[in-house]
C-alpha cells in the first residue's frame, strides 16, 4: 500500500500549487489497451484538450453540483491494475479503460483485433469493471491505400454489433486526428465530450460506492473488532480525494466528523462507555514535541497511526496539522488560532478524563510548543497588518503559552531566588528528552518553538527573559483589545513571579491595577488575594504607611481565615509598639477598615445644652480587629459655630422644639463586600422658583442638583482607596476625648463627657483612634453630628390652667420661672401688684415643682417640690421663690379671684340684660351666646430684673341674663332668665329680686322655689315674681336682680363668694316719634340679610315696655249648627271677639287714634295664623278693625275654618297688630286689605311668621303672588303690639275634633 | 465522571451577585484556599463574554463556552437585562448548563420582582441559594 500512497501524494500535491479559480480539477486514471502507437500519437493533443473545458459535476446526497475540470494519467493497461474484491483504495487503479484502433480492415479486424478486444472485455467483466471505451481512428491516409475499402462505418458497425451490447456510445470514432481540419476538430470535440462524460460518470460512481463502503464501516464501530485507526485512514482517503478536487470544505468536514467522532468516544470513555480500540491511546505520553505545521503531511504521525501506534496526542496532532493545512487553504488562518486553543484544551481534558499517565510538566511543553508553533505558522502565512487587527484571535494562545510557561518556570525550579536544584535540574532533564530532536524542518531556522523552550528551560535568566517577554507581550495585547481584566490576571502573575525574584518595586504597579479593577467592580476574593500580595510587596519595599493601611484592610477581611487577620493585625500592633519611642512620627490610616461607628446617642438626648452643663455622648464603635486592641486614645474633633441671628439657635427653640432624636445612625461602610464604584448617587434634582417681590410673578424659574458634590467629585482613583492621602487631620481647638480604650472585636460602647462652654452649635468632625503613632481617622462622621450649647434669660410666664378663667370663683393659674442662666436664691420673690377687683387667695401651703431645664426629662428623680411662702399686703402680694439653681423651670399655681362687678347698666343695651359680646367673637361665631369678658393687669416684679412685666388675665363672666314681662290678664309678673354659658355647673341659692327706686305702692311677689337650685352647663333658669300695684304703676320700674353662685361640683369654699346682680327697668310709657319707624324698617330689611337666627334686641330696645293690657282676645271654634263635634273637613266657625281693657291712654297717642274728643277709635289688624297647619281658613284670615278706645268695647270676628285632622286641636292663632294708615292724603291710596294682600306689605313681623305667610301661600289662597310693583310707595304699617297689652285669653285651649264618618284613611302625620 | 461547576452571576456593574459552586458527590468541599482562583477565572472571562455578546448577532441569550482556562472552560448567559451568568466547568455540557442557565434566569426574575431586593446588589437569600442548588443537582450532578 506504500507505492500508491506516494503516487497519490505526488498528484495530490500538484494542485495546491497551480489552484484553478472558477473550477477545480478531477485527476483520473486511465488505462489504454490496443495499439499502443496509435495512443502515443495521439496522447499530446489528448493531454492537453482535455481538461480545457470544464464538466459539470453532479453530485449524490443533494450536494451542489459543481463545475470540474478533468485532467487524466494514462497507463498501459494492465490485469494486475484491476481492484480486487474489497479493495477500499479510491485513487489507486484506472476508472476508466479505453480500447485504441485503427483498423479499418474487415479482415484484419476478424484476424486480429475482434480477438484483442474480447480479451479485453472478459478481463474487465472479471473484474466488474464496466466503464469502458473504444475509440476507432480514421484516417483517410490510410484510406486511400485501400482499394477495397468497405463503407467507412462498417468497422464501427461491427464493433459496435459485437461488442456495445445496446451500449451503442461506448464506441466513438476519431477522425484524422493528427490533421487540421473542421472535420477534425469536431471529430475531437465529440470525442473529448464523451471521455469527459465517461470519465466523470466513472469516478462518481467509485466515489459513491466509497463512501457508500465508507458508512458501513462507521456503523460497524460498536463491534469488537472495529478499529478507530482503520477507519480513520479509509475517511482520510476521501478527504484527500475532495483536497485533491480542491474541495477543501469537504475535505475539512471529513478531517472534522473523525475529530467529532474521536472526542465522542473520549467524552463516552469519561462517562464509562469505554471502546477497546481507544485503549491504545491511552498509553503513557512518552513525547510531547508539539504539533507539527510546517508539512502538509505529517508522514510520521500518519504512520504511526495507520500502525495503530499513535497515542492520543500523536493523533490530536496530526488530526489536527491537518485541520490546519486545510483551514490554510481556505484561508482562515484565524479558525486555526481559535480551534488550536481549543484543541489544547480538549486535549489536556481528555488526557485527564483517559487517566493517561503523563509526566509532570509534559503537557506544559506540549501546550506551550503548540502554541509557538501555531503562532509562527499564521504569522508565516499572515502580513503584519493582518496580524494586528486579528490580535483577538491569538491572544488566547500567547496567554496560554505564558501561562504554561510560567508553570514549567516553578516546576523546573527556575522562579526560586536560589535557582534550580538537583531535583529541578533532573526534571528538567526528562522534560527536554520527552521532546525529542528538534525537527529537521526547523533545524535551521533562527528561531523556533523548540529552541525556545530549550532556551528557556536552560538558565534562570533565560527563563526570566523569554517568560517576561511573552507576559509583556500578552499584557499589551491584551490591553490593545480592551480585555483589561485578562491583563490584569496575567499581570498579576507577572506580579508573583517578581514577588518571587524579589523585585518588588516591579510587582507593585500590577498589583495596584488588578486590585483597582477587582475593587472597583466588587470582587471580594480576587480583592483579598490581591491585597495580601500587596501587602508582602509593600512590606518588602518598606511603604510603612500603605502596608499597614493594607494589613488594617485585611486584618478586617472576613475572607482570611482567623490566623491571617490575627497575623495582620498583630503587624499593626507590634509597629505600634516598637516606634511608641520615635514621638512626631504618626501614620494616619483611615477608620473604617479599623473600626467602623454604627450609632451615637447623647445625653441629654435632644443633644442641647444649657452653658456650663454636661453633654455625654455614647458612641458604638464595631471594631474589625479580630483581637482586642488597646487604643490610646479616641477623640473626636468637634468645630464650634455661632448662629446668632439664627431664631433655631434660642434657647427657647432648642429646648423645645429639637427632639429627642436619641441614637444617629450610621450607614454601616465598606460592607463585607465592596460595593461597585462606578455606580453614582442617583440625582437629587429641585426645582427653584424665584418671584418678584412686587407683583408676585414668575421672574426665574430653575432646577439645582443637591447633591453636585457627590457627583461632580473626581471618581477617586483605586490607588486613593489604598493610599492613605488625603486624610487632613483637623486641629480643632474643640476636642472630646476618651483615653485607654480597649476595643474588642465586635461593637464597643465607648462614653465622652464634656462640659459646654460658649453657647452655639457644635459640630462633630473628626473621629480619631491612636494606637502609638498609628492614627486611625474618620475624616467625616456622616450623616452630620451636632449638639447645641445655649444660654437662656430668666423668664416668667403665668398662663391659665384651663382654657379660659371664669369670673366669681377662684381659678388656678400657673406660673413658669424659667430661671436661665439666674440663679435664685433664698429671698428672691416676685411682686404682684394688687388689683382691686382681682384677688390673689393663698392657700396654707404652696407647693413649687422645679425641674431641670431639658425638655423630655421630665422625669421623677430630676424633679422635686418645694414649698414657698406667699404673703399679701394691701398694695402687693409678694411670692418668695425657692432657691433654684440655673436653667431650671419653677412651676407653681396660684388661685385668683376676679371679683364679679355687676354689669354696667348703661343705654338700652343693660336694659334687655344681654351685653354687648366682644367683638372678636361676635364675629367669629355669630348667634352662639357669648360670655362677657374682663380683663386684670397685672404688674409684676422679678427679682432678675429691674423692669416689671404686665400680665393680662381675662375672665369670663358665666351668666347671660335676660327678662320679659308677661301677663295673664291684666296681672302682670316680670321674668328672670339666668342662662349658664360656661361648662361648669353652678348653684344658685338666694335670688332675689328688688326695685331699686323702691316705688311705694309697688309689690314685688316672689313664685320661685325657695331652696338652691342646680344650673348646668349651658343651660337656663327662670326666676318668676309677680307685679302687684295699688296705685297708678309708675312710669317705669327699675329692678335689680341677684343671685348667689357657687360651682356646684367644689365642696366648701373656703371664701364667701359675692352674688350675681343683674339691673333692669320696665317702663309703662311708649313715646311716640317718627324716627322708630324708620329704624324699624331698615332694621328688618338687615336682620333678613344676616338671616340671624337670634332675637334682635336693637329693635327691640327701641321700644319701652308698657306693661298694661289694653286688649283681650278671645277665640272660640263652634262646631257647625246642630252638631255636637267639630268634624275633620266640616266648616266650623270661628269667633273672634276682641274686647279693650282700658279706657284712652297715653300709648294710644298715635297715628292710628282717630275721632274726636269724647269717642276715640283706633285702628287693629287681626290675623289668623294656623302654625301647626291643623286648620284651613276659610275666606279672609285677616282684617282690619276699627276699635273704639273704651273700656269694654268689644269687637267680634267670625269666621270659617276647617280643621284638617282629627283630635284635640290646638286653636288657630289670633295675633293682633295696630294698623298706622299712612298719613298724607296720598293720590292713589289704597285699600287697606288690598295692601295687606300685597306681599311687600311691611310688618314687623318674627322671621317665623314669615314662613308662615310662605306656607300659607303654598296652601294657595290667602296672599297672591304679585310681585313687588308697589315698593317705595307710601303704605300703611303693622305695628306689633307690646307683648303686656295684649293678652290672649283663648291661648292653649283645645277643641275636640272628630273624624269625619265616611272617611276611612286615618292619616298619622308624624313629625 | 461528573465534573466541578462553578456557577457566578455578575451584575450590570460588573460586580459579583451570586456565586455557588456545585461539586460531584465525591469531592469534598473544594479547599478555601482555591476559591479565589474560580473568581480570578470568571473574573478575567467577563472580557470574552462582552466580547461575545457583541458579536453574536442572533438574540440567542446562551454564549456557549466562552473562554478557557488551563482545566477550566467559562460557558456565559446574558440577560436581557444585562445580568451575566457564568459557569466554570471542567468538562463539556453545553446542553445541560444551557438548560441550567435558563432555569436560573427564570428564578432570578421572580427573585429580582421582590421590591425589597435592589438589583445588582448581591444576593442573600437562602431561598434563592437552595433553588439554585437543586437545579444544580438536578442538570449538572446528574
Amino acid at each position: 500500500m506504500k507505492a500508491p500512497l506516494q503516487n497519490l501524494v505526488s498528484t495530490v500535491m500538484r494542485p495546491l500549487f497551480t489552484p484553478l479559480s472558477a473550477a477545480f480539477c478531477l485527476l483520473s486514471t486511465c488505462s489504454c489497451a490496443g495499439e499502443q502507437n496509435l495512443f502515443t500519437s495521439i496522447y499530446p493533443t489528448l493531454s492537453q484538450q482535455l481538461p480545457r473545458e470544464p464538466m459539470e459535476w453532479r453530485r449524490s446526497y443533494g450536494r451542489a453540483p459543481k463545475m470540474i475540470h478533468l485532467e487524466s494519467n494514462f497507463v498501459q493497461f494492465k490485469e494486475e491494475l484491476l481492484p480486487k474484491e474489497g479493495n477500499k483504495a479510491l485513487l489507486t487503479f484506472p476508472f476508466l479503460h479505453i480500447y485504441w484502433t485503427e483498423c479499418c480492415d474487415t479482415e484484419v479486424y476478424k484476424a486480429t483485433v475482434k480477438d484483442d478486444l474480447t480479451k479485453w472485455q472478459n478481463v474487465l467483466k472479471a473484474h466488474g469493471s464496466v466503464d469502458w471505451l473504444i475509440v476507432v481512428v480514421e484516417n483517410d491516409a490510410k484510406k486511400k491505400n485501400k482499394t477495397n475499402i468497405l463503407p467507412r462505418t462498417s468497422i464501427v458497425d461491427k464493433i459496435r454489433n459485437d461488442f456495445c451490447n445496446k451500449q451503442s456510445d461506448r464506441c466513438v470514432v476519431l477522425s484524422d486526428p493528427l490533421k487540421d481540419s473542421s472535420r477534425t476538430q469536431e471529430s475531437w470535440n465529440a470525442f473529448l465530450t464523451k471521455l469527459r462524460t465517461l470519465l466523470l460518470m466513472s469516478f462518481t460512481k467509485n466515489l459513491g460506492k466509497f463512501e457508500d463502503d465508507m458508512r458501513t464501516l462507521r456503523e460497524k464501530r460498536t463491534e469488537p473488532g472495529w478499529s478507530f485507526c482503520d477507519y480513520f485512514m479509509v475517511q482520510e482517503e476521501l478527504a484527500f480525494v475532495f483536497e485533491m478536487l480542491q474541495q477543501f470544505e469537504d475535505a475539512l468536514v471529513q478531517y472534522d466528523e473523525l475529530d467529532a467522532l474521536f472526542s465522542q468516544y473520549v467524552v463516552n470513555f469519561g462517562a464509562g462507555d469505554g471502546a477497546n480500540w481507544l485503549t491504545f491511546f491511552c498509553q503513557p505520553v512518552k513525547s510531547w514535541n508539539g504539533l507539527v505545521l510546517r508539512k502538509p503531511i505529517d508522514m510520521e504521525k500518519r504512520e504511526l497511526v495507520q500502525r495503530r501506534e499513535a497515542t492520543l496526542l500523536d493523533l490530536r496532532s496530526y488530526l489536527f496539522s491537518r485541520q490546519c493545512t486545510l483551514l490554510l487553504f481556505l484561508q482562515r488562518p484565524w479558525e486555526v488560532a481559535q480551534r488550536a486553543l481549543e484543541l489544547l484544551h480538549s486535549c489536556v481534558q481528555e488526557l485527564r478524563l483517559l487517566e493517561v499517565s503523563v509526566p509532570p510538566g509534559a503537557l506544559d511543553c506540549w501546550v506551550f510548543l503548540s502554541c509557538l508553533e501555531v503562532l509562527q505558522r499564521i504569522e508565516g502565512c499572515c502580513d503584519r497588518a493582518q496580524i494586528d487587527s486579528n490580535i483577538a484571535h491569538m491572544v488566547g494562545l500567547w496567554s496560554y503559552a505564558t501561562e504554561k510557561l510560567k508553570s514549567l518556570g516553578y516546576l523546573c525550579g527556575l522562579v526560586s531566588e536560589k535557582g534550580p536544584d538537583s531535583e529541578d535540574l533532573n526534571r528538567t532533564v526528562d522534560l527536554l528528552a520527552g521532546l525529542g530532536a528538534e525537527r529537521p524542518e526547523t533545524a535551521n531556522a533562527a528561531q523556533s518553538p523548540y529552541k525556545k523552550l530549550k532556551e528557556a528551560l536552560s538558565s534562570v535568566e533565560a527563563f526570566e527573559k523569554h517568560y517576561l517577554d511573552l507576559s509583556q507581550a500578552t499584557i499589551e495585547m491584551y490591553t490593545s483589545i480592551g480585555r483589561t481584566r485578562s491583563a490584569r490576571l496575567v499581570g498579576k502573575d507577572l506580579a508573583e513571579f517578581h514577588m518571587r525574584k524579589r523585585s518588588p518595586q516591579k510587582a507593585e504597579s500590577y498589583l495596584q491595577g488588578a486590585l483597582k479593577s477587582y475593587l472597583a467592580e466588587g470582587w471580594a476574593l480576587p480583592v483579598t488575594h490581591t491585597r495580601k500580595q500587596l501587602a508582602e510587596c509593600q512590606k518588602h519595599l518598606g511603604q510603612v504607611e500603605n502596608y499597614l493601611q493594607t494589613s488594617s484592610l485585611l486584618a478586617s477581611d472576613h475572607h482570611l481565615t482567623e490566623e491571617e487577620r490575627e497575623y495582620f493585625c498583630q503587624e499593626i500592633l507590634s509597629f505600634a509598639r516598637g516606634s511608641a519611642d520615635s514621638p512626631g512620627h504618626k501614620v494616619v490610616l483611615p477608620m473604617h477598615s479599623f473600626a467602623q461607628l454604627q450609632d451615637l446617642l447623647f445625653d441629654p438626648p435632644n443633644a442641647v445644652v444649657h452653658a456650663g452643663g454636661i453633654l455625654s455622648l455614647e458612641m458604638t464603635m464595631c471594631s474589625q480587629m479580630p483581637v482586642p486592641v488597646q487604643v490610646d486614645q479616641i477623640t473626636v474633633n468637634v468645630h464650634f459655630s455661632i448662629e446668632k441671628n439664627s431664631y433655631r439657635k434660642t434657647a427657647e427653640w432648642l429646648t423645645k422644639h429639637k427632639t429627642p432624636n436619641g441614637i444617629i445612625h450610621f450607614p454601616a461602610e465598606g460592607s463585607p463586600l465592596p460595593a461597585a464604584q462606578n455606580s453614582l448617587p442617583a440625582l437629587e434634582l429641585s426645582e427653584v422658583f424665584e418671584r418678584s417681590p412686587s407683583d408676585n410673578s414668575l421672574s426665574t424659574a430653575g432646577i439645582i442638583c443637591r447633591n453636585v458634590h457627590m457627583l461632580l467629585r473626581r471618581q477617586e482613583s483605586g490607588s486613593s482607596l489604598e493610599v492613605p492621602s488625603g486624610v487632613a487631620l483637623e486641629d480643632g481647638a474643640h476636642v472630646l476625648k476618651c483615653s485607654s480604650v480597649t476595643l474588642e472585636p465586635g461593637a464597643n460602647r465607648v462614653a465622652f463627657r464634656t462640659q459646654a462652654k460658649e453657647p452655639g452649635t457644635y459640630t462633630l468632625r473628626q473621629l480619631c483612634a491612636t494606637v502609638g503613632p498609628v492614627w486611625f481617622v474618620l475624616p467625616h462622621i456622616y450623616p452630620i453630628v451636632q449638639y447645641d450649647v445655649y444660654s437662656q434669660e430668666p423668664q416668667l410666664h403665668v398662663e391659665p390652667l384651663a382654657d379660659s378663667l371664669l369670673a366669681g370663683i377662684p381659678q388656678k393659674v400657673k406660673f413658669t420661672v424659667t430661671t436661665g442662666h439666674y440663679t435664685v436664691k433664698n429671698g428672691d420673690s416676685l411682686q404682684l401688684s394688687n388689683v382691686e377687683a382681682m384677688l390673689v387667695l393663698c392657700q396654707g401651703e404652696n407647693r413649687a415643682v422645679i425641674y431641670s431645664n431639658s425638655r423630655g426629662t421630665v422625669q421623677a428623680e430630676e424633679s422635686h417640690t418645694a414649698v414657698f411662702r406667699i404673703q399679701s399686703s394691701d398694695k402687693v402680694t409678694s411670692i418668695g421663690l425657692p432657691a433654684t439653681p440655673a436653667y431650671h423651670v419653677i412651676e407653681f399655681e396660684l388661685e385668683v379671684l376676679s371679683l364679679p362687678s355687676a354689669p354696667v347698666c348703661s343705654g338700652e343695651s343693660a336694659t334687655l340684660g344681654t351685653p354687648e359680646p366682644p367683638r372678636k367673637q361676635k364675629d367669629r361665631q355669630r348667634g352662639a351666646p357669648c360670655m362677657v369678658t374682663t380683663d386684670h393687669k397685672v404688674s409684676i416684679d422679678c427679682p432678675w430684673s429691674i423692669y416689671s412685666t404686665v400680665i393680662a388675665l381675662t375672665f369670663n363672666v358665666p351668666f347671660r341674663t335676660t327678662h320679659s314681662l308677661l301677663s295673664a290678664g291684666t296681672r302682670k309678673y316680670i321674668q328672670v332668665c339666668v342662662q349658664n354659658l360656661s361648662e361648669l355647673d353652678f348653684q344658685l341659692a338666694e335670688s332675689n329680686l328688688v326695685d331699686t327706686r323702691d316705688t311705694a305702692n309697688l309689690q314685688l311677689t316672689p313664685l320661685n322655689v325657695p331652696s338652691p337650685q342646680h344650673i348646668h352647663s349651658k343651660q337656663s333658669v327662670f326666676f318668676v315674681w309677680e307685679l302687684k300695684w295699688t296705685q297708678e304703676p309708675p312710669p317705669a320700674l327699675h329692678c335689680q336682680f341677684s343671685v348667689g353662685f357657687s360651682p356646684a361640683s367644689e365642696e366648701r369654699l373656703r371664701i364667701s363668694l359675692k352674688p350675681y346682680t343683674y339691673q333692669f327697668q320696665v317702663e309703662s310709657f311708649f313715646r311716640v316719634t317718627a324716627q322708630p319707624f324708620l329704624l324699624v324698617l331698615e332694621n328688618v330689611r338687615l336682620r333678613r340679610l344676616e338671616s340671624s337666627g337670634q332675637g334682635f334686641p336693637k329693635t327691640r330696645s327701641l321700644w319701652h315696655e308698657c306693661w298694661g293690657t289694653l286688649y283681650n282676645v278671645k277665640a272660640e271654634v263652634l262646631p257647625p249648627v246642630g252638631a255636637e263635634y267639630c268634624r275633620t273637613g266640616s266648616l266650623c266657625s270661628l269667633e273672634v271677639s276682641i274686647t279693650r281693657l282700658a279706657d284712652l291712654l297715653e300709648v294710644d297717642r298715635d297715628e292710628a287714634l282717630t275721632g274726636s274728643d269724647e269717642y276715640f277709635c283706633t285702628k287693629l289688624m287681626y290675623e289668623v295664623v294656623d302654625n301647626s297647619s291643623n286648620w284651613a281658613v276659610c275666606g279672609k284670615s285677616c282684617g282690619v278693625i276699627s276699635m273704639p278706645v273704651a273700656a269694654q268695647a268689644t269687637h267680634r270676628v267670625h269666621m270659617e275654618v276647617m280643621p284638617l285632622f282629627a283630635g284635640y286641636l290646638p286653636l288657630p292663632d289670633v295675633r293682633l297688630f295696630k294698623y298706622l294708615p299712612h298719613h298724607s292724603a296720598h293720590s292713589s291710596q289704597l285699600d287697606a286689605d288690598s295692601w295687606i294682600e300685597n306681599d311687600s306689605l311691611s310688618v314687623d313681623k318674627h322671621p317665623d311668621d314669615q314662613l308662615d305667610c310662605s306656607s300659607m301661600r303654598s296652601r294657595g289662597s290667602v296672599y297672591s303672588a304679585s310681585s313687588g310693583e308697589h315698593k317705595g310707595l307710601p303704605m300703611p304699617r303693622l305695628q306689633a303690639l307690646p307683648t303686656g297689652q295684649v293678652f290672649n285669653s283663648s291661648m292653649g285651649t283645645q277643641v275636640l275634633v272628630i273624624p269625619s264618618q265616611d272617611d276611612h284613611v286615618l292619616e298619622v302625620s308624624v313629625t | 465522571m461528573s465534573g466541578s461547576f462553578y456557577f457566578v452571576i455578575v451584575g450590570q456593574q460588573d460586580n459579583l451577585v451570586f456565586e455557588m459552586e456545585f461539586l460531584p458527590a465525591g469531592k469534598a468541599e473544594s479547599k478555601n484556599g482555591y476559591r479565589h482562583l474560580n473568581q480570578f477565572i470568571a473574573h478575567a472571562a467577563l472580557d470574552l463574554v462582552d466580547e461575545n455578546m457583541l458579536e453574536n448577532c442572533s438574540n440567542n441569550m446562551y454564549l456557549k463556552t466562552v473562554d478557557k482556562f488551563n482545566e477550566w472552560f467559562v460557558s456565559a448567559f446574558v440577560t436581557a437585562g444585562h445580568m451575566r451568568f457564568l459557569m466554570l466547568h471542567d468538562i463539556r455540557r453545553e446542553d445541560e448548563i444551557k438548560n441550567f442557565f435558563t432555569d436560573v434566569y427564570d428564578l432570578y426574575i421572580k427573585f429580582a420582582m421582590n421590591p425589597f431586593y435592589e438589583p445588582n446588589s448581591p444576593i442573600r437569600s437562602n431561598a434563592f441559594e437552595r433553588k439554585v442548588q437543586c437545579l444544580g443537582k438536578k442538570h449538572l450532578l446528574s
